[in-house]
């Protein structure tokens, strides 16, 4: 295993802290690239007239997913060793339409409001200093929100791990969403090629329609890859990771999950995600 | 329009950009991305310089700043400055820096601050029930298939659209 470089202490924290900005650095510049520094634009999907919120979006899931169980696939990447966020579903659901009422209110989202306040928007330092007073709100509110923060609590729950079937398969499904509501929103809304030619490169909907299916191919084989891979390999000759990480045991999935609903298919060959107490981002 | 602003990328191409972003942090940090984390760490550092007592016995700051922890010296932080620099690099290279209240073309620039702000506020109390905003679950937990994010996904879009029409004329 050769990665994810902090948790398996393959880097030091001074590293990560150096990593961690110049991530945000690209993360910042690529937003603004795509037009996120603007309120107008960013809010211009909920009148239906600009669909790039959407097909960034989802272009960055289907990207980083795949990349994701591709070098968790080939062993490369050590899958347990990534925080994933617990699911508390009643949370999350609550919280999701105060923030998508706080986008359509605000004009912006928490990361694109820092883009935009550095682009020079003053609405945009309106809404930082209201995120500011809502995190207030909520900490000094926070023994009375109690039960809502941890409604429906569930721990680490994958979409895999609910509907019984293997990664590659949901992600598979995931690409085929992404290239659906593309197409559609080509054929029915604003096409993209009103921002064409990056790099002297004609972004049509085809050629981008083109790369996607190559995107979908590449996750349909990962994911036969991975599902015909019997086990996730633990037992490298690799370096043992100094960070002490309890092993997850073979039958680890069948202890995990008490026969709810329908038998699931066999774990995941991913093993049962587990939740690593650590930094996490949100 | 200015002639001088250069376009914006493609969103595909912007997409996969993000997209490779977030898969290098997960291959560094193993962790994804994240932008709401880094207004927790500042709120609690702001708090506890103003009312130590008061933040330490927070049921909910209490835990950014306990012993020995500088609420500013952790990650999120950092990946804020990043965000805000490069947002900063990218709207400077592309002409598109300007001091503007961004507002719809029926909208007042008092109205638009007062609504940007309530926006704001909403968000901030979303972002930490939700365990995170449009980067942390939506963009990360999304990439992990994580059932929570999909679940909040789907509900920011629904809310937005739902509420859409009752502030068309802020935007439109």
């Amino acid at each position: 295993m050769k990665a994810p470089l902090y948790p398996l202490g393959l880097i030091g924290e001074e590293a990560g802290f150096i990593a961690v900005f110049f991530l945000g650095l690209f993360f910042g510049f690529f937003l603004e690239r795509a037009g996120f520094g603007s309120s107008k634009k960013l809010t211009s999907i909920f009148y239906f007239k600009d669909w790039s919120v959407l097909r960034v979006m989802f272009t960055a899931i289907v990207v980083a997913m795949i990349g994701l169980l591709y070098l968790t696939g080939i062993g490369w990447m050590d899958g347990e060793a990534v925080t994933v966020k617990e699911t508390v579903l009643g949370a999350q659901i609550v919280g999701g339409l105060l923030l998508g009422a706080g986008f359509i209110i605000g004009g912006y989202c928490p990361g694109t409001s820092a883009v935009a306040a550095a682009s020079g928007r003053l609405d945009a330092f309106a809404y930082i200093g209201g995120m500011f007073a809502g995190t207030f709100l909520f900490s000094a509110a926070y023994d009375w929100i109690q039960p809502l923060y941890h409604w429906g609590g569930m721990g680490v729950k994958t979409l895999p791990e609910v509907l019984g079937l293997q990664p590659g398969l949901v992600a598979a499904a995931v690409v085929l969403i992404a290239l659906a509501a593309f197409a559609a929103t080509e054929i029915w809304g604003n096409p993209s090629v009103e921002s064409p030619r990056v790099w002297q490169v004609r972004l049509t909907p085809h050629s981008a329609g083109a790369a996607l299916a190559v995107l979908l191919a590449f996750g349909l084989v990962t994911g036969y890859a991975m599902a015909s891979r019997p086990q996730p390999v633990v037992a490298q000759s690799a370096p043992a990771p100094a960070v002490a990480r309890p092993v997850p045991a073979a039958p680890a999935g069948a202890v995990a999950a008490p026969a709810a609903g329908p038998a699931p298919v066999a774990a995941p060959p991913g093993g049962v995600k587990k939740f690593r107490k650590g930094k996490s981002c949100s | 329009m200015t002639s001088m602003q250069s376009r914006y990328w493609s969103p595909y191409l912007a997409g996969v950009a993000i997209g490779l972003t977030l898969l290098a942090a997960f291959i560094v940090l193993g962790t994804g991305l994240g932008s709401s984390g880094a207004f927790t760490q500042f709120l609690a550092a702001a708090a506890h310089k103003a009312a130590p007592g008061w933040t330490e016995a927070n049921s909910y700051l209490r835990q950014f700043v306990g012993e020995g922890r500088n609420p500013l010296k952790d990650w999120m932080t950092f990946q804020f400055a990043g965000v805000f620099l490069g947002g900063l690099i990218g709207a400077l290279t592309a002409g598109r820096m300007k001091l503007e209240v961004e507002r719809g073309p029926h909208a007042t620039p008092g109205m638009r601050l007062l609504l940007a702000f309530a926006g704001g506020t909403i968000t901030g109390v979303a972002a930490r029930l939700a365990r995170g905003c449009t980067s942390g679950q939506a963009l990360t937990g999304g990439a992990q298939l994580a059932l929570g994010s999909w679940a909040f996904m789907m509900a920011v879009f629904a809310a937005a659209f739902g509420l859409a029409f009752f502030l068309r004329r802020q935007w439109q």
